[in-house]
């Protein structure tokens, strides 16, 4: 029998190469009242929210980016013209914004503006220049006040706190040992500041979601990667009930976690101005709206001091991991918690205090992005490592291979890595494609030539009970008359490639042909709720539940009937959490990854050039070797822009500078080249076919990598990412 | 609603253009991304807009006394030197179907053929124009600081006939040129001799598909292994591109001179006029401080170049 | 009112203004929706098309400019030998992932091997230049580009 590791065409390929996938803007009225298109994939007429008389909408962004709101002046609208704002939302319901935990984000600002942008009202009617005439008949009046535009400024408070006393949303603390003690008997210190910027997430397709009211019941659908999480916010925010909300995910051109938050904060309003006026609208953001408005990675400030015997080993790390959380809550307690987890990278520490904190600033909420807060502090741990082994006149591999986590050893939260850890053999392997270690010695410093090497762990599926106490995942296999197999669950493929590995799941145990699999993409009226498709949790959880569901419908496989099997997300046995004192396994087990980067440096232009680029990684097994292969490409892609090009500043008032494609850097088809990738497989006992998260660590260590081999090439420290040609100016001159 | 022509013969064109004081249009890839209107509305042009990439006249590029007469509407593809542009089969390059002279495009100068190929991407530049380049008047249009460097006229055609003025004094700011309300941009003019020795050098965003933070475009003509005539001129250092005549007074009065510390010398006192006369700024592409430094660093480059030039004529 | 061949069908279509774009044609009046909008600015190669055999980005193009043009889009290309086996050598390789560049690189992909029947890696990267793809980081478009040159030696 093959692998299924082997790959299979994408079942998605195909409509998506000849023109003829539906995302939401290629959505039209097809004249029904309801049903689905011929190949069932598609919800159509009326009743899905497509009839002709649908509305376009756009939102009124406050201009200003802090104060009071003085007044709030809507103009009169024209007979099927409506302009909606907080004074719309429904008795019963809650101008907030459900995220996570968090509730400060209202769906409309009532009172304070806290960054320029936010949404203050929509405006929906039939025609683009009548909406434009409003929209710039809205008066808004605000008492400014001076405007937060990063850490620094926050923690000085200018213009007075944006949340509570002090502008710290959340803090997640950890301690092991007696840090202080240590440093007082320590033979020497090492210190160091990393630093990394906002990322833009750059899905290709900008946001665009539909809403709609039929009777007492509201729909939205769209470009979305949680359907539930938008089922939630917008039942939260028309406070109706579970069974009176549907959500359709449609095509999805590009998420990496940008359509993860941003659709709840865009569809909770859009909802509320389509079951008001009782029309649907269309809201489609444009390339600068979407850019200058949703929201981005995090940007970070991570210090780490590391005490060191006389030897040079460590003795302890102190550290704090500063997350730039913008101007509301949001995502950014979740976010910090995966931070701080991941702080400490691959390295087993005796003696730690490590303090996160999420700062509130006037900048756009900052929000979900593939890697999740990891790729930010495994950064500043990789870069310090780097600058320790420096000061020890050390090779780096040499000096980190020393403190590598093993099986058995503590996680940063008092869990256990149960698992098998193969970090040695995935630095085998990365040694053999790319000679590292010759190209090491060989290279100098400070010579314009470099490679890097970087270390990644990252755990998978929610942090801590996350799945057991609040996603409490679920999926469903239906067997039709006809004997064909349904995949019902809320796992969206953006990209990522469920399609092809949730086919090739049920097909494996059923002994069927993957492309006989019928898996639409979800409607909250057909599939329960498998949770959001998010922290590389898909393949493993939701994954795993289907392969349960698959070999329960084979053990009661009975020709010609209609059968349901149902899974429910149970947690791996020995696994327990804490969330009071945030103790306990954090994850139920960990992806691992070896990311190497050769660059040349320009002394000219101080231009930098990827000339080589490797990854290997344990994914568990891959459920599909072109699937993974494409989360590497792609999240090395991703990672090395991140490290190199993709700036991103705000301005005076706290907006972004780098707002159209022909600003915002990613990367080109000329830009980095082909990433030599590898797997070890190292099968997960809990994870479909042995598989475990891995959409996420394939963009957490490329930048660290190139950042190490830059440092070589210039023979300088460099602590900041993006690495772009002015900043490594500044590095080298200073 | 903006009225739109298309006229078919060069005459009408400029007719038009002087009753409607239509702006003459070509790729449109510059105005049709100034005057973008969000979904469901026209792009907000004010003016009546002149359709002038299909009159022949427009699409060529010929010899002309030793030099080089390119047509305003030459899609930069062919300057490029793009596959498609130049290889015939399905796709014949520029939409307009002109397939040049391989002789004549084999003489474009190298300096503009790579400014040309490091404008944007390909289907960009199957659209994008060299007179489009000029008309938008950007100091970090590439083909423009080729131009410069090359010395090139612009001929200026109204009913009232033909004018034709050097590039320095046809671009007067950002998006500011001398071109009166009758006039088209009809032929750029690279004047004889073509240049033996160019150097181009574009510090982009990225890679490709990228705009320009800096760039300099170089060239000289060389006799009897001396510099007989240079040309520096820089982009995005200031308002317009920057040609700093200095240095090329410095370079033809200097040279032959190759010994490795006269040539640090030369270098070092290029690099002090140039330092004068460029004023970069700060945006969100790049940094002022950056602009100049590299600049400066490129004027090394350039002239170590144009001495390996002079070394291998010896 | 202006004329186009669109997709070898004479389709007479009746624009808003005269400044209507090409893609808004495709889109809304004839409603093929293969080639997306990604920018508006002519940065991202999703709305890529051949007018008149050659790639343009047909945000950028007012309609009323090229009456009497011939367009082939993403669905014309489809129905080709090319089109066909250009869209299973993605889908094989995994060229695409969320789908919404992929129109857009057959279309830049095409107009290559139309023109350069054995392109080299780099010219494959630089024909590609111009259509952005955030998922792949490229190298499985490369590699389907490079599939499709060697199944197609008779097509190309």
């Amino acid at each position: 029998m093959k692998s299924i590791s082997q790959s299979i065409p994408r079942p998605d390929g195909m409509a998506k190469a000849d023109g003829s996938a539906l995302y939401v803007a290629d959505l039209q009225f097809d004249g029904t009242e309801g049903g689905r298109s011929p190949d069932g994939a598609v919800a159509l007429g009326s009743e899905s929210g497509l009839s002709k008389d649908m509305l376009l909408g756009r939102f009124y962004r406050s201009p200003y980016p802090r104060g009071k709101i003085r007044r709030l002046q809507l103009p009169e609208c024209p007979p099927g013209y409506h302009i909606i704002s907080a004074a719309d939302i429904p008795q019963g319901g809650k101008n907030e914004i459900p995220m996570a935990a968090s509730r400060d984000m209202p769906c409309f600002a009532e009172n304070e503006i806290r960054y320029a942008g936010q949404i203050v009202a929509l405006v929906a009617g039939p025609d683009a220049y009548e909406i434009e005439r409003l929209i710039r008949a809205i008066e808004l009046e605000v008492d400014e006040t001076p405007v937060v535009k990063n850490i620094d400024e926050a923690l000085a408070l200018k213009g007075g706190a944006i949340h509570g006393e002090d502008n710290i949303f959340c803090r997640v603390d950890l301690d092991e040992g007696e840090v202080d003690e240590v440093f007082a008997g320590a033979a020497s210190v090492v210190e160091g500041v990393y630093e990394t910027g906002f990322q833009e997430q750059f899905y290709m397709e900008g946001q665009g979601l539909i809403a709609w009211r039929t009777g007492n019941k509201c729909g939205v659908r769209g470009s979305m990667q949680c359907p539930y999480y938008v089922h939630h916010a917008v039942s939260h925010v028309l406070g109706l009930k579970h069974d009176e909300i549907r959500v359709i995910a449609d095509t999805i051109g590009g998420g990496f976690g940008g359509k993860e938050d941003y659709p709840e904060i865009m569809g909770a309003p859009l909802a509320v101005a389509s079951w008001v006026s009782g029309k649907p609208i269309r809201m489609l953001m444009d390339r600068v709206e979407d850019m200058a408005f949703t929201s981005k990675r995090h940007p970070s400030r991570c210090v780490y001091r590391s005490a060191l015997d006389s030897e040079g080993r460590i003795l302890a790390i102190d550290a704090t991991v500063d997350l730039d959380g913008g101007a509301y809550e949001t995502y950014t307690k979740i976010v910090l918690m995966r931070a701080v987890f991941h702080s400490l990278g691959v390295y087993a520490i005796p003696v730690f205090r490590i303090r996160g904190r999420g700062i509130a600033t006037n900048t756009v909420p900052s929000g979900a992005f593939r890697g999740f807060g990891a790729p930010q502090s495994l950064f500043g741990i990789e870069m310090h490592m780097e600058e320790i082994a420096r000061r020890n006149r050390c090779e780096v591999l040499d000096y980190k291979r020393n403190y590598f986590l093993k099986k058995g050893d503590t996680t940063v939260t008092g869990g256990i890595f149960r698992d098998e850890i193969i970090l040695d053999k995935l630095i085998a392997e990365a040694e053999r494609l790319s000679g590292y270690s010759g190209k090491r010695i060989k290279l100098g410093r400070g010579k314009g030539q470099g490679i890097g090497m970087s270390f990644i762990l990252h755990g998978c599926g929610f942090t801590g009970d996350g799945e057991q106490k609040i996603i409490k995942g679920k999926a469903v296999l239906k067997k039709h008359r006809d004997d064909k197999v349904e995949i019902l669950c809320a796992a969206v493929d953006f990209g990522q490639g469920p399609q092809t590995t949730f086919r090739k799941v049920v097909a494996r145990v059923l002994g069927i042909e993957p492309n006989t699999v019928i898996f639409n993409y979800p409607d909250t009226d057909f599939v329960p709720d498998s949770g959001p498709t998010v922290a590389s949790r898909t393949i493993m959880i939701v994954g795993y539940l289907l392969q349960k569901a698959a070999e329960e419908l084979k053990a009661i496989w009975v020709e010609g009937e209609e059968q349901v099997v149902e899974q429910n997300y149970q947690m791996p046995p020995g696994m327990s959490w804490d969330q009071e004192r945030l103790r306990g396994d954090s994850y139920a087990t960990y992806g691992w990854g070896v990311n190497v980067c050769e660059v040349e440096l320009d002394f000219l232009t101080w231009e930098t050039k990827v000339i080589g680029a490797w990854a290997v990684f344990d994914v568990g097994r891959a459920v599909d070797h072109r699937v993974v292969n494409g989360q590497i490409q792609g999240g090395m892609s991703q990672a090395l822009g991140y490290g190199a090009m993709e700036k991103l500043e705000v301005d005076s008032k706290g907006q972004f500078r780098q707002i159209t494609m022909a600003d915002y850097m990613v990367p080109t088809s000329v830009d980095f080249p082909r990433t030599e990738a590898l797997t070890v497989d190292n099968p997960y006992l809990y994870g479909a076919f042995g598989a475990k998260g891995m959409g996420e660590m394939v963009h957490d260590g490329g930048h660290a990598a190139f950042a190490a081999a830059v440092e070589q090439a210039c023979g300088k420290a460099c602590t900041t990412i993006p690495l772009v040609p002015e900043t490594l100016m500044e590095i080298m001159e200073a | 609603m903006v009225e739109v022509f298309k006229p078919t013969s060069l005459a009408e064109a400029l007719r038009i253009r002087a009753d409607k004081h239509a702006i003459p249009f070509a790729g449109g890839t510059d105005l049709m991304v100034r005057f973008r209107a969000r979904d469901g509305m026209a792009p907000s042009f004010k003016s009546p807009i002149l359709f002038v990439d299909a009159l022949p006249e427009f699409n060529t590029i010929r010899m002309f006394n030793g030099g080089l007469k390119i047509g305003a509407s030459l899609p930069l593809s062919i300057l490029a030197g793009d596959r498609g542009a130049v290889n015939g089969g399905t796709g014949t390059g520029a939409t307009s179907g002109v397939v040049p002279d391989a002789a004549v495009l084999a003489t474009i100068p190298g300096v503009l053929k790579a400014a040309a190929a490091e404008v944007g991407a390909p289907a960009l530049r199957n659209r994008a124009t060299i007179g489009g380049n000029l008309a938008n008047a950007s100091p970090a249009g590439d083909s423009i600081a080729a131009l410069y460097a090359l010395s090139a006229e612009i001929i200026l055609v109204s009913l009232s006939g033909e004018r034709m003025i050097p590039i320095e004094k046809f671009i007067l700011g950002p998006g500011e040129i001398s071109l009166k309300e009758d006039e088209i941009i009809h032929t750029i003019h690279i004047p004889a001799p073509l240049p033996d020795w160019t150097y181009w050098r574009k510090v982009g965003t990225r890679r490709a598909n990228a705009l320009t933070k800096i760039s300099l475009a170089a060239a000289a003509s060389i006799k009897d292994g001396r510099v007989e005539s240079c040309s520096f001129a820089f982009g995005a250092v200031g308002p317009r591109v920057i040609r700093v005549h200095e240095i090329e007074s410095l370079l033809q009065s200097r040279f032959p001179v190759v010994q490795e510390a006269k040539l640090k010398e030369i270098i070092a006192e290029a690099k002090k006029f140039a330092s004068s006369m460029i004023t970069p700024i700060d945006d969100q592409r790049s940094t002022a401080k950056y602009r100049k430094t590299v600049a400066l660093n490129l004027i090394g480059d350039a002239i170590a170049s144009l001495v390996e030039e002079l070394k291998l004529g010896d | 009112m202006i004329r186009l061949r669109i997709n070898g069908l004479e389709r007479e279509v009746e624009i808003p203004h005269p400044m209507y774009r090409l893609l808004d044609v495709l889109r809304e009046d004839i409603g093929l929706t293969g080639a997306k909008e990604g920018c508006g600015e002519g940065e991202c190669g999703a709305c890529a098309v051949l007018l008149n055999g050659v790639l343009v980005n047909s945000c950028l193009i007012p309609a009323s400019q090229v009456d009497e043009a011939d367009i082939l889009t993403p669905e014309g290309l489809a129905e080709t030998e090319a089109g066909k086996l250009l869209a299973k050598c993605f889908t094989e390789c995994h060229g695409a992932q969320c789908g919404f560049c992929t129109p857009g690189m057959m279309m830049a992909a095409a107009e290559l091997l139309f023109t350069n029947r054995k392109p080299t890696e780099v010219e494959i990267r630089e024909a590609l230049a111009g259509n952005i793809c955030r998922c792949t980081g490229y190298d499985m478009i490369i590699d389907a580009v490079q599939l499709a040159t060697e199944r197609g030696a008779n097509i190309w």
